[in-house]
């Protein structure tokens, strides 16, 4: 007999617990990535660091707007994706969340000079 | 003319004169296509129209700069095009006329010389504006534009 009691309501409860998890170890994750500290991150969104901490050890709900606005302000846009209940563990973790780097696009465009052409234009009222 | 003999006349008449102002006439910007990626090439246009009069010269230098792409048909597509005028004014010495020759070639020269690094500046800043990567307009010296003016021989912009 599992400890686990199976059933929908449990099944939901635990997906919702999982993707939680999953997304406070994102931003976690992204906020090592960037080697900026908590404080800095709250700064950034101008909320107090205890918020910061709060929303990180899963203390308040973590919504997907909070997340959006934590992983912007990281530079980093969050993917969402999806696996069937039976794939494995890793597979679950990968495809729960993804970071995706914002990246500056730069125009790739280059010149080249076909010339120049010089040409004097002659008045009637110009002096002869 | 040689383009030695050109530069040193446009300098002989510009030393008579007294220049007294350089404004910005006219300008006029177009841009195309929004371009991400591509190669475009870039023709200069410089029109030199003198005006003179008993106790003036105005020396007006016209700048087209376009920058065009080829097109998949094999056409040229407009990416951006910058139009700017500038007037040199000069105050000439009481009882002097110059030639037409010699306006010319200070015109060519001289006219052009002056006002070339405001409109390589305006050419920079309104590329950046339409959101190409800014664009320079070389250098120019005065040999190279009294060989500009005698010749159809295209120089690099």
């Amino acid at each position: 007999m599992s400890w686990f009691d199976d059933t929908p309501e449990t099944r939901r409860l635990f997906a919702e617990e999982e993707l939680l998890l999953a997304a406070t170890e994102l931003v976690a994750e992204a906020i090592q990535t960037r080697g900026i500290t908590r404080q800095e991150l709250a700064r950034r969104l101008d909320v107090r660091p205890s918020e910061i901490t709060q929303r990180l050890a899963g203390a308040r709900n973590l919504t997907l707007r909070t997340l959006a606005g934590m992983m912007d302000a990281l530079g980093f846009k969050v993917v969402l994706g999806h696996c069937d209940h039976n794939a494995p563990p890793e597979a679950v973790r990968s495809l729960s969340l993804q970071m995706q780097e914002e990246k500056v696009c730069e125009p790739e465009v280059r010149y080249t000079s076909t010339g120049a052409r010089l040409h004097v234009v002659r008045q009637a009222s110009t002096a002869a | 003319m040689t383009p030695e003999e050109i530069a040193a006349s446009a300098t002989r008449v510009e030393a008579q004169l007294g220049l007294s102002n350089i404004r910005l006439e006219r300008s006029n910007s177009e841009v195309g296509l929004p371009l991400k990626t591509g190669q475009l090439t870039v023709q200069m246009g410089i029109e030199v129209t003198p005006d003179q009069t008993a106790e003036s010269i105005a020396m007006r230098v016209a700048y087209t700069v376009v920058a065009n792409r080829l097109s998949r048909s094999g056409g040229e597509e407009l990416c951006w095009k910058v139009e700017v005028t500038y007037v040199v004014d000069y105050k000439t010495p009481p009882e002097v006329c110059f030639s037409r020759e010699e306006l010319d070639m200070l015109g060519a020269v001289s006219s052009t010389l002056t006002v070339h690094p405001y409109a390589r500046a305006f050419v920079h800043m309104m590329t950046t504006q339409m959101g190409y990567p800014s664009f320079g307009l070389q250098p120019l010296t005065a040999h190279e534009l009294a060989e500009l003016s005698t010749s159809e021989t295209l120089a690099d912009v």
